[in-house]
């Protein structure tokens, strides 16, 4: 065939129409066709003829909307038979190598139990004294005084200043709660005896602490001789029946009829210990000492647990209540003299922010903090040895990847495998680390509940889905 | 019988396209079958019908060497393939009995 006369060419705007519209995955020959045949009717008939049959052709040819097939199929990461590959070869490499599985699953979920035991101390620590729901409004009304240049801070107030309080600064609160020091007593109830820890309250106790009442309500220390035992106490005394209206003896003494049961206060909570309570005017009239102290400002015995009214806060209330002892004692001239200032001791402080020589102790939250770092570094360090391990061993498997590479995988492919293993000796690493704790728990069992008496808390597994959900 | 999907116009495309062997593409495909049947067939239609039957699987092809007459555009060679020379068969051979399956008197009034 002889070369095209460069006068007769096709029409160009024709040719790039063929060129954008035309079906991608022939385009080539059918434009080299179709310039062949435009040469040959070039040839054979007149241009003009030529011209036309080519433009009718190239309109006849346009498939604006096929796509490009791909010769080869587009690599697909996520098919499910290179999943399956994945894992089984996952399984394998742990099977295969046994002693490194080990050491690196078992490193981890180690590190990650420790980290978790201290988490959930952390997270009880911070959690204190929440359970009672006026947690924010409740306080402990203390006195500051300066002795000999020493500043002191007492727990402990006079019987007059609980009267005072409640005479005069009545508005600020909401309650005002005289209470005796928590002691142990001697419960009796028929031929059952049990050593206590309790305290003497006023009426208001229960309904400003909140607790949980199984029996009774909050009601029940309004008769003068009733008492409130916890549900574990009622259990022990009672056993199965319901105890409401049961007659019961303090230290083999008094008198006491059950108006109340409440649910045992958590161990994270300064309460915890008390496992009954009794009215305080029952205190009052059977220690003749508390009555002859009703007015003597120089015997501090008494602890006074405050709820502020709802309009105010502590600083106030504290900056109101401040001169309340002053003011009462103008002729104790010692007393005055170590001028003492009344205030509030806010429940969301008394575990972390407690009062020690004449300071606010910054130990606990110190050991917060300590414990958590020390936390996080285990974790750390538990990580940075489990990815070390990992990336040495993949070292390795450089011919695992050459073979992976060699048969036709992209990056995606080379990549995943190393992740669903790793993915996978997470899971498993999950599982043990809960396992761990389950198996904390049983040595506990075993050897007597070390780990949570040694902190004197109760942490549990349940608490563990709450900690990581909730953080 | 089984039915072989082939179509008038794609039977003979597949006929020449078994004539020319080595040289079967789209120009002489179309050269060929306006030569051979006298009828002026559009290039556009003998294009769509050879994609069609490679679809189908009776032809295959592959891509020439570049040429310089083209603008270097490669040119696609088409050959039958085992399928494509059962269906001709079958389709041949359909037509060989219905033939005889004629009345003779019929074949002679025919054949004149």
């Amino acid at each position: 065939m002889s070369l095209p006369n460069p006068l007769s060419r096709p029409p160009r705007w024709a040719t790039k129409l063929l060129n954008w519209w035309a079906d991608p995955n022939t385009s080539e020959e059918v434009e080299g066709d179709l310039l062949e045949l435009y040469n040959h009717w070039v040839q054979t008939a007149d241009q003009r003829k030529a011209i036309w049959k080519y433009i009718f052709n190239v309109i006849k040819l346009l498939r604006p909307f096929t796509k490009r097939k791909n010769a080869h199929p587009t690599t697909y990461i996520y098919s499910p038979t290179m999943i399956r590959n994945y894992f089984k070869i996952a399984f394998r490499n742990l099977l295969k190598y046994k002693g490194y599985s080990f050491i690196n699953i078992f490193g981890l979920a180690i590190g990650m139990a420790v980290a978790m035991l201290i988490g959930l101390w952390v997270w009880d620590e911070l959690s204190f004294n929440k359970y009672h729901q006026n947690y924010e409004r409740i306080a402990q009304v203390m006195i500051r005084e300066t002795d000999e240049g020493q500043v002191g801070y007492s727990t402990s107030v006079q019987y007059p200043l609980a009267t005072e309080l409640k005479t005069n600064y009545q508005d600020n609160f909401k309650h005002i709660v005289a209470a005796s020091n928590a002691g142990e007593y001697i419960l009796t109830a028929g031929e059952n005896k049990f050593t206590r820890k309790g305290q003497f309250m006023e009426a208001k106790a229960p309904e400003m602490l909140s607790l949980k009442m199984i029996y009774g309500n909050w009601t029940g220390l309004n008769d003068p001789h009733s008492i409130l035992i916890s549900a574990s106490t009622a259990q022990a005394l009672f056993g199965n029946t319901n105890p409401l209206d049961q007659l019961m003896k303090i230290n083999n003494k008094l008198e006491v009829k059950v108006t109340g049961v409440y649910e045992d206060v958590p161990l994270n909570s300064e309460f915890s210990e008390i496992k009954f309570l009794a009215p305080f005017n029952l205190w009052v009239s059977d220690n003749d000492w508390v009555r002859e102290s009703a007015n003597n400002w120089r015997n501090h015995f008494l602890k006074v647990y405050t709820e502020i009214s709802s309009n105010t806060d502590f600083e106030l209330v504290s900056k109101t209540i401040k001169d309340a002892e002053l003011k009462n004692i103008g002729e104790l001239k010692d007393k005055v003299a170590e001028n003492p200032q009344v205030f509030l001791h806010p429940m969301r402080n008394w575990h972390l922010y407690p009062f020690k020589r004449g300071t606010v102790n910054a130990e606990p939250v110190q050991m917060i903090w300590l414990i958590g770092i020390i936390g996080v570094f285990v974790l750390m360090l538990a990580c940075i040895n489990f990815v070390n391990l990992s990336t040495a061993r993949s070292e390795k498997r450089a011919k695992e990847v050459g073979i992976r590479k060699a048969v036709g995988s992209v990056r995606g492919h080379l990549v995943s495998p190393f992740f669903i293993e790793s993915f996978f000796g997470g899971t498993h690493l999950l599982f043990l680390s809960f396992s761990d704790n389950i198996l904390l728990k049983l040595v506990q069992l075993f050897i007597g509940q070390s780990y949570n008496r040694t902190l004197g808390k109760y942490l549990f597994l349940a608490n563990l889905s709450c900690f990581y959900f909730c953080n | 019988m089984k039915r072989t999907f082939l179509g008038e116009f794609e039977e003979i495309v597949l006929l020449t396209v078994a004539i020319l062997g080595e040289e079967a593409y789209g120009v002489t495909v179309t050269q060929e079958l306006e030569k051979k049947t006298g009828r002026t067939v559009g290039f556009s239609s003998i294009h769509t019908t050879l994609q069609r039957l490679e679809e189908k699987g009776f032809l295959s092809s592959r891509m020439g060497g570049a040429t310089t007459e083209r603008g270097g555009r490669r040119k696609r060679f088409f050959a039958v393939t085992a399928a494509g020379q059962k269906a001709l068969r079958e389709v041949k051979q359909v037509r060989e009995e219905l033939w005889a399956a004629l009345p003779s008197q019929t074949l002679q009034l025919m054949v004149g």
